[in-house]
């Protein structure tokens, strides 16, 4: 093991970190202040993915011997079980722990499964069952903006990109069956939505820590459409231009903010997009491989000089 | 450079700029991303020289990619960017398999041991931990060959209780330490691997190691207040649940519900229980808040809101059947063809 301390130390003494920073990193050296934070955020995480894939199986397999109903009921209790405990330390006005917040999740999981099998069961929306997932986006986000999660907000936006159809239409595109098109539009559309959400979120000075959950979804949906565009013989140019718009923005984002992950979005999927126009326009051979290369060392040396200038930006 | 990453510190400040006289660490995000880029521009690379179709093409792409990860390294000051990592592995590995081509059987010892060789020459070379234990990884393949899958999975657990004892010893450079943590959070995963595909082993090693193992890494993390123990500790913990998975007789659903119930009450308890700090040890986030993490977080909460809201529904509709509220229509509101 290291020990960073001595030099934390002269750092301190030579004045150039202040003292609550060299007392903190001090303390984290020594193991003085030490935090198992990431260790129970796996553990929590990896228990909900286990409840919810026991929850999906049961509700598939056990539908004879139990009942739809029963089923249904069971899994309300426990979801309102769930929400249960975040209201009450909302309403005692006391900060949820991140187990507190994996619990939620747990509950917004839970209602999802419940739904989406209440609704296959009892077919309430006939033939615009999918509207389900409106549905869902809607009490999802609603629960979010309440109990203030960005967890549940995460699941909101899933539901949403859900209806939009961009799960369904991303493995009709991994199938090639000619989805491409549709895909693309779907998921830009999803992207304009979202965007559109955030903007009112911030005008109504909503958690600002909801806008990095919103840019995030946003950026991959738009940019995972406007690479299908770019799959299509017939949408390519649409689709290039849709992506180098968004890298653009994503860039100046990245810049402006200090947010790294909008460079890597804003340099890995036009990287990617050029790459597969580039193939599909020449001739396989050394000319397309070499501009394909040339497009890489591209998008590595912006990375890096965009970095730079991140870097070199007072914080 | 490790105290600027940890405090934060911009490059620009005068005393990041003297101490790490031009060398650039970066983030673990940008990290992954250059890396990608580089084992992408490694591929081209190959793909180029193999138009040439001269012979032995793949020893001048090899040495080229490393003089070009060298390059990095000596010109640009690169430490841990990615790029240069991507690009001298894959070199180095050209080279190797051009080795093969030259009558070495692809799964026989020799291959692997100079495949071992190879990611350990440029793990320490770029002071990469993930080649590292790739190198053992591959090193265990060796032993698998030569002794078979229990002598293997021994040793893949021999491996990180070494690293975990050495982990004692004070290094002056982070990287060291890194290297040993990764030894010791994964190699007890492939230990466990080879021990549960080898027939010959019998049932209670595999347990009676991850038991020993575990427990002796969770009893060095609390001790060392160190991260990496306890990480092997909770893998331990997840190849024993799966080790021991008859042991119940309850369906899977049922122990999916039950275990996982376990832990997240078990995880709530401690949670709790550490809110105030025990001996220094807390609940609470301690420093900066971790990016990839917290990305990580939205990204796995996102993918299990979107299995969730669609299993139920898919389990009793045919999936080729499902279109969503989108519709064909290009968007807003269901289509009703379904």
């Amino acid at each position: 093991m290291h020990s960073l301390e001595p030099e934390y130390l002269e750092l301190r003494g030579t004045g150039e970190i202040d003292a609550a920073a060299a007392l903190r990193a001090v303390a984290l050296e020594r193991g003085t202040a030490f935090s198992v934070f990431e260790e129970l955020r796996f553990a929590l995480y990896a228990s909900v993915a286990a409840i919810t894939s026991g929850v999906a199986i049961l509700l598939e397999k056990n539908l004879d011997r139990i009942g739809p109903v029963t089923l249904i009921l069971g899994l309300a209790v426990v979801a309102a079980a769930c929400y249960g405990t975040a209201i009450r330390t909302r309403l005692r006005g006391a900060a949820r722990s991140i187990g507190g917040d994996y619990v939620l999740l747990l509950g917004a999981l839970i209602v999802s499964a419940d739904l989406g099998y209440a609704e296959s069961q009892f077919h309430w929306l006939g033939a615009h069952w999918a509207w389900y997932l409106l549905i869902l986006a809607a009490v999802h986000a609603a629960a979010a903006y309440f109990l203030d999660s960005r967890l549940v907000l995460s699941a909101a936006l899933a539901a949403l990109a859900g209806w939009f159809g961009i799960e369904a239409n991303l493995n009709a595109v991994l199938h090639l069956d000619g989805m491409l098109r549709h895909a693309g539009v779907q998921a830009i559309l999803c992207a304009s939505v979202i965007l559109v959400w955030r903007e009112a979120h911030r005008h109504l000075r909503g958690n600002p820590a909801f806008l990095y959950v919103f840019d995030n979804f946003a950026a991959n949906a738009g940019f995972c459409g406007a690479l299908a565009l770019c799959f299509d013989r017939e949408t390519r140019l649409v689709g290039l231009l849709v992506l180098m718009s968004a890298a653009i923005a994503s860039i100046h984002k990245a810049l402006r903010g200090n947010q790294e992950i909008f460079l890597i979005y804003g340099i890995c999927y036009p990287a990617l997009g050029l790459c597969t126009l580039e193939a599909q326009v020449l001739p396989y051979g050394p000319f397309a491989t070499l501009l394909e290369l040339a497009t890489v060392v591209a998008g590595v040396t912006l990375l890096w000089v965009f970095h730079q200038r991140m870097k070199a930006a007072p914080a | 450079m490790e105290i600027a990453s940890q405090l934060g510190a911009a490059r620009s400040e005068l005393w990041v700029e003297e101490r790490t006289a031009g060398w650039v660490r970066l983030k673990p995000i940008t990290r992954c991303a250059l890396f990608l880029l580089g084992t992408v521009t490694a591929a081209l690379t190959v793909g180029v020289f193999g138009f040439t179709h001269f012979t032995g093409y793949g020893w001048v792409a090899g040495l080229v990619l490393i003089a070009a990860a060298e390059g990095l390294v000596m010109q640009r000051r690169l430490f841990g960017a990615g790029i240069e990592e991507a690009l001298g592995l894959a070199g180095l590995l050209m080279i190797v398999f051009q080795v093969q081509s030259h009558g070495l059987d692809p799964s026989g010892v020799r291959m692997s041991l100079l495949v071992a060789a190879a990611l350990a020459l440029i793990g320490f070379r770029f002071l990469n931990p993930f080649f590292i234990t790739l190198s053992v990884a591959a090193l265990s393949w060796a032993v698998d060959h030569r002794l078979g899958a229990v002598a293997a999975g021994a040793f893949c657990f021999a491996a990180p209780s070494i690293a975990l004892w050495a982990g004692a010893i004070e290094f002056r450079r982070p990287s060291y330490d890194r290297m040993l943590d990764w030894l010791v959070v994964t190699m007890p995963l492939c230990g466990y691997l080879w021990l549960a595909e080898g027939a010959a082993s019998p049932w209670w090693l595999a347990r009676w190691l991850l038991v020993l193992f575990g427990a002796a890494a969770l009893i060095v993390g609390i001790r060392r207040r160190a991260h990496a123990p306890l990480a092997a500790f909770m893998v331990c913990t997840a190849c024993m649940a799966y080790e021991l998975r008859n042991l119940t007789g309850l369906s899977l659903e049922a122990r999916l519900i039950l275990w996982g119930s376990a832990a997240l009450l078990l995880s709530l308890g401690l949670g709790r229980y550490l809110r105030t700090p025990r001996g220094g040890i807390t609940s609470n986030r301690v420093g900066e808040d971790d990016e990839f993490f917290d990305l990580l977080q939205l990204a796995g909460a996102g993918a299990l809101a979107a299995q969730s809201a669609h299993e139920p529904r898919a389990a009793h509709v045919p999936r080729a059947e499902f279109k969503g509220g989108g519709g064909t229509g290009g968007g807003g509101g269901a289509s009703g063809a379904y």
